[in-house]
């Protein structure tokens, strides 16, 4: 298992936003879904090593992340895109995924050839020499997405990742995560139902800080009987597993 | 023989390795058997020394070395350290000014901000509020910790020699021992900023300087000779609060 999660418990201010959560991840593609405020992005955070759980046992890459030797060398192996994220005006594309490529402690000589490897992945590789403060919405994101996979990481999360792009290019992005996923765990953390039906081999859906369903997207779609509570049999799905497990707790 | 050839545009998009897998090993099965499509196959391949002209330009790409590693990490300056960068740049005009006419710019001026300027750079580098790519940079192996440290030495680097010319021009105490107060301050700033938000801490340093500098009757004190042991003394202090507190746990984050 790539990604253990046993009883992972976070509250800011009274407020509980991971409720002993259990998570087991493996290679491949895996969705992460659930209403806002649900506590995808909390989650993400914990997995990416920046938010700490106030209580329960986290694995990474197999390995327990709460010693900082251990961590770093984690870190190294992880690629994480938040949802918002800035940038420095005066960096080039190319300069921006560099930063991270040491940041990550990557070998020296290798950096060159992995930031182009990374722009070329996403489809920047034209605008490597264009400063970050002239790019587009959408390029902005894949910028995002190449200083994620720069390092080649067994751990990659990408929150909420195709915001802004357009639909050729979330096709393009798709590709590129089936690609990822064949050695590695990619975490999608994602609103858009539709990005979860076409690339992922496993959803898991978060409510109210907990999983509330795992299992394949056929096997969510399954779970849709109402014609009326969706559009596509997995978004009917989506609506009759929270609906079940808000019925539970209730 | 097969019956059929393929047509001039399919064997062009294979050429140009526009086909998909699949029909790509179509076409790879029929040209297996037939030669006449073989010989059709368009190759407009530049030949070996004509690559480097038909190629893209590569653009501005830099060796991969630690040298290069070293600059991105002490170069790379958030947006907030434009305003630190101001007041540096005043720092200087003011100590050229005090130079000139005391009466002007008072020297106490100087000694009121040349020592926390590597404090206000130190807080302005590091944190949630201030580095747009701060959630990005606290995943990463060199987050935490190790980027407080080389941003605080590329504060440094800059900084010191102000406070020093700074101490020169303003005629108050050894100009060296300035160097003092600022190394002891910035220390504080990261020793609190362990235990309390960074911004938080340098405020606290920021203004318990202001308020030695302004209490002082003769604030000559604060960087003469005499004073260097009481600045050690802070220094190693804070130097271990900051040891102690960020080998426990990560404390920055």
């Amino acid at each position: 298992m790539t990604v253990t999660v046993e009883g992972v418990r976070i509250g800011y201010r009274n407020r509980v936003v991971l409720d002993g959560l259990d998570l087991h991840l493996g290679t491949g593609v895996h969705g992460l879904l659930g209403p806002n405020g649900a506590g995808k992005t909390t989650l993400m955070r914990v997995l990416a090593t920046v938010a700490r759980p106030d209580a329960g046992r986290i694995r990474l890459l197999g390995r327990d992340v709460a010693d900082p030797a251990v961590l770093r060398q984690v870190r190294r192996q992880i690629g994480y895109l938040p949802q918002t994220f800035g940038y420095y005006p005066r960096f080039t594309v190319r300069e921006f995924v560099e930063y991270f490529a040491w940041l990550k402690e990557m070998p020296p000589a290798g950096v060159p050839l992995a930031v182009d490897r990374a722009l070329e992945r996403v489809g920047l590789l034209d605008r490597a020499d264009d400063r970050m403060k002239h790019l587009s919405g959408g390029m902005l994101r894949r910028a995002g997405i190449a200083q994620g996979i720069v390092n080649d990481p067994r751990l990659l999360l990408l929150d909420e990742p195709t915001a802004g792009l357009d639909p050729e290019q979330r096709v393009d992005f798709r590709a590129l995560l089936r690609e990822i996923g064949v050695d590695a765990c990619v975490l999608v953390s994602t609103h858009l139902v539709e990005d979860v039906a076409s690339a992922c081999t496993t959803v898991s859906l978060v409510d109210g800080g907990r999983l509330v369903f795992t299992g394949t997207p056929d096997e969510l779609a399954a779970l849709g009987t109402d014609p009326g509570s969706g559009d596509s049999p997995i978004e009917r799905g989506y609506s009759a597993a929270l609906r079940d497990a808000r019925g539970v707790r209730r | 023989m097969s019956g059929f050839h393929l047509d001039d545009a399919v064997l062009r998009a294979y050429a140009r390795e526009r086909l998909a897998d699949t029909d790509a090993w179509s076409v790879e099965a029929h040209l297996d058997r037939c030669a006449t499509c073989r010989s059709r196959l368009p190759f407009d391949v530049p030949a070996a020394a004509d690559l480097l002209a038909v190629l893209p330009d590569q653009g501005r790409v830099r060796p991969g070395t630690r040298w290069r590693r070293s600059m991105m990490l002490l170069n790379a300056a958030p947006a907030a350290r434009v305003a630190w960068f101001v007041s540096v740049a005043a720092t200087l005009g003011l100590a050229v000014g005090a130079a000139f006419d005391p009466l002007l710019i008072r020297p106490w001026l100087l000694l009121l901000i040349a020592p926390v300027l590597p404090v206000l750079g130190v807080a302005a580098s590091y944190g949630p509020h201030t580095d747009p790519l701060h959630e990005m940079v606290a995943a990463s192996p060199y987050g935490g910790l190790r980027i407080v440290l080389w941003r605080t030495l590329s504060v440094l680097a800059v900084t010191v020699p102000v406070a020093v010319v700074a101490g020169a021009a303003s005629g108050i105490g050894v100009p060296a021992m300035w160097l003092l107060p600022c190394l002891a301050l910035t220390g504080l700033a990261l020793g609190l900023g362990s235990l309390i938000a960074p911004v938080r801490a340098a405020t606290l340093v920021a203004g318990g300087w202001a308020l030695l500098v302004l209490a002082a009757s003769g604030p000559a004190w604060l960087v003469v000779p005499a004073a260097g042991p009481p600045w050690l003394a802070v220094l190693a202090a804070a130097t271990g609060l900051f040891l102690v507190r960020t080998t426990r746990r990560e404390a920055f984050r």
